[in-house]
């Protein structure tokens, strides 16, 4: 019995010593990611696949939909990961502006993995605009719009519904959904960023123009009390007055709104162009997703054309300036960025990308109508970023406007609360502030 | 003899001191520190001396969630001890075979996670799914379903009573060992002079349960003064901050907004608060002693 256990003893020291040095040589790549609407398979096998190209490398992806719990920790004991899309709860401002990221540009006027330029020119340039005092330090892959409308095509065209392309023509079609039992919105009621987003800001836009958002987001004194925003207001309570919204729509959280839409209980949901990704299992096979630029509003100073983007700055890919393989982790985002995986991101998830030639990949008809109207787009403005620099100021005037609409207050109250705001954020010198130029 | 039983004590005492120091002394006055500056979460604190201070002074948010912890602490209290009494005195004296099934029914939705419990009721108050208004509608007061816990004024009645249906079984037990304490015969003599199930309750049974009623009291405002995980689960906080305490203001500046230095600013001026209405009550009981 001894024997065998000696046996069994040396069979293991023997394997370990030819084993080791194979192990030793293995680099371990640590990639941790927002495991959200834009998914995370793809990533992974991606991993498998880069890892199959580096018998060497492991690639170990970590997604998780409360991935900043994980990732905030890490950064402050110097010990983050090689490779973060750290999703849109984790302070990215805060992480670049503190030397807690690595700048690319170096790393971008490298080869591409697809051999076909430097790793810059696989970008649209527009796009690649995660950007701190001149230097790049993020790579936006996935292009997503800001809290767009969108609705199913084939209902309007049962029920003969024009699509509205002025302010005025919703009011039509609500009488006109309102006749079916149906509402025009169901808002993602306990989630307030996203008709602050999709309804407010859209309004200001049309009504004052991108400049009137400037203003208010470079806090210039009185901008968020100036016609456009208080306008802004009104009209979202002429619009709860008529009856736009789905009953019971505050309570609701950002599925339940989405699903009322799918189940046909509403003519429109308002979400980036995660929304297809997200709701996948609920879609019915019939339903025909299109995106909605926002109508144009009667007498308004701001272009029709203009369309509301994301920063993408939550999902953008990042290398950590304590990672332990900065140069293995941008090879790597090389790869995940070439034509192949990229395309097969888009076939996967439906979602659009900022890598140029990849357009042929996409299969989401939903996706289609957004690149259609961006190609008729004069002008864009990602707002998001604002709440990425300063998220306790956006958040106040978020939580606002939901007491709007449920009557905490009127429109001019609600203004004079987001200029108080701004005024407080103007005067705390403490805070870095930032130039906004949409 | 003394003298040599010091190295003795301080050897048993250490482990416990160091993680006392480790857990409890070291995070305070870490809070206290950090509330002297402007801190994103990581990188370099920039030090701004009592600027959160003022601050907090000025925040009408951090009042309103301060109002709004007083308010679980005033609604939870009397309704969590009223039921929890009135369990207790009817499973003691309702002398039927089924009162340990009565305790352990009571019991049970204590033993549940909270995270659970949130889920369930949310779905039950659900604007357009939930039991609760389907249930309405279908015995015809379905003008009475609401969207619970989308407007102000019955979203933090709906936290309140989803933290009672949780925790009242914890009081019902609470109390009723404190009713089992009450001596048989003080009951009997009662019940001989002729004394209904409602006056020994009232008159022989209450009085004597001054010191578990005072008790179980306490335990609910401690619990209602660090109440969260129910309004983060089921309102976040909202409809626009209506139901939102202190806890989650705080969590909020910390992890949403990353103002951490704030976030700790609060945790100060809260628990100074709390240790105020802790002197006060301790004080009203000592006076309620003597």
């Amino acid at each position: 019995m001894k024997r065998v256990a000696l046996a069994i003893a040396l069979l293991i020291m023997v394997a370990g010593v030819l084993v080791s040095p194979a192990m030793a040589n293995t680099t371990e790549l640590k990639v941790m990611i927002f495991g959200g609407g834009n998914g995370s398979d793809w990533v992974k096998q991606a991993a498998e696949e880069y890892a199959a190209l580096h018998p060497n490398v492991t690639v170990n992806v970590i997604a998780n939909p409360r991935i900043e719990e994980q990732l905030r920790p890490l950064f402050i004991s110097g010990n983050p990961p090689d490779v973060v899309s750290p999703g849109p709860n984790f302070d990215i401002w805060g992480a670049i502006t503190n030397g807690e990221m690595m700048p690319l540009d170096q790393a971008l006027k490298s080869p591409s993995f697809d051999g076909t330029g430097t790793w810059r020119e696989t970008f649209n340039k527009a796009l690649l605009d995660i950007q701190y005092q001149g230097k790049t330090y993020g790579i936006p892959q996935i292009f997503s719009t800001g809290m767009v409308w969108w609705y199913n095509a084939k209902l309007f065209r049962e029920n003969g519904w024009e699509v509205p392309k002025t302010w005025d023509d919703l009011y039509k079609l609500n009488t006109q959904a309102r006749a079916t039992g149906r509402y025009l919105f169901a808002l993602q009621g306990i989630y307030p960023n996203y008709y602050f987003g999709g309804l407010y800001l859209a309004l200001v836009q049309r009504i004052g123009g991108t400049k009137a958002l400037e203003d208010a987001f470079n806090l210039v004194p009185g901008a968020w009390t100036s016609q456009p925003f208080l306008k802004a207001a009104e009209e979202t309570l002429r619009m709860k007055k008529a009856g736009f919204f789905l009953p019971g729509t505050m309570a609701l959280n950002h599925t339940d709104s989405q699903t009322q839409f799918f189940l046909g209980h509403t003519l429109f949901v308002m979400a980036g162009t995660w929304l297809e990704g997200e709701m996948k299992s609920v879609i019915p096979k019939d339903f025909e997703l299109r995106f909605l630029n926002y109508p144009a509003y009667p007498g308004g100073k701001g272009d029709p054309t203009a369309i509301q983007t994301s920063s993408g700055w939550g999902g953008g890919w990042y290398v950590p300036a304590k990672a332990k393989h900065p140069e293995l982790a941008i090879d790597f985002l090389k790869y995940l960025t070439s034509r192949k995986v990229t395309r097969n991101m888009m076939r996967q998830r439906g979602l659009l990308s900022t890598v140029k030639g990849t357009q042929d990949a996409l299969v989401s008809e939903a996706s289609k109508s957004v690149l259609e109207a961006m190609s008729q787009a004069n002008s864009t403005y990602a707002w998001t970023k604002v709440n990425d620099t300063y998220p306790k100021f956006t958040s106040s005037v978020w939580n606002a406007y939901q007491g709007l609409l449920i009557g905490d207050y009127t429109a001019e109250e609600f203004c004079k609360y987001a200029e108080s705001q701004a005024e407080k954020l103007r005067n705390d010198d403490s805070i870095v502030k930032r130039e906004f130029h949409f | 003899m003394r003298q040599k039983s010091w190295p003795l004590i301080i050897t048993f005492a250490l482990p416990g001191v160091l993680l006392y120091g480790l857990f409890v002394i070291y995070p305070v006055v870490s809070s206290l520190y950090m509330s002297l500056f402007q801190w994103r979460g990581m990188g370099a604190a920039k030090f701004i001396a009592i600027r959160n201070y003022i601050e907090l002074f000025q925040d009408p948010d951090f009042w309103n969630a301060v109002i709004n912890t007083l308010r679980f602490v005033a609604y939870q209290i009397p309704i969590m001890l009223g039921l929890a009494l009135v369990f207790s005195l009817f499973i003691s004296l309702s002398q039927s075979r089924l009162a340990a099934f009565y305790r352990s029914l009571v019991f049970l939705p204590n033993i549940l996670p909270i995270v659970a419990v949130a889920a369930l009721w949310t779905a039950m108050l659900h604007p357009l799914t939930g039991a609760v208004n389907n249930l309405l509608t279908a015995v015809g007061l379905g003008e009475f379903a609401k969207p619970w816990l989308g407007q102000p004024s019955t979203a933090i009645g709906a936290i309140v009573w989803v933290d009672v249906w949780r925790m009242v079984g914890f009081y019902t037990v609470l109390l009723l060992s404190g009713i089992l304490n009450v001596p048989s015969e003080v009951i009997e003599a009662a019940r001989v002079d002729g004394a209904t199930t409602g006056q020994i309750s009232v008159k022989v049974i209450l009085p004597l349960l001054r010191g578990p009623l005072q008790v179980a009291a306490i335990f609910i405002m401690v619990n209602a003064l660090k109440i969260f995980e129910t309004p983060q689960l089921m309102t976040g906080g909202g409809p626009n901050r209506h139901t939102q305490p202190v806890s989650l203001y705080m969590y909020e500046q910390a992890f949403q907004n990353f103002s951490f230095g704030y976030a700790a600013t609060i945790g100060v001026i809260f628990s100074i608060l709390v240790f105020c209405i802790t002197i006060v009550v301790l004080r009203l009981q000592g006076a309620d002693k003597q």
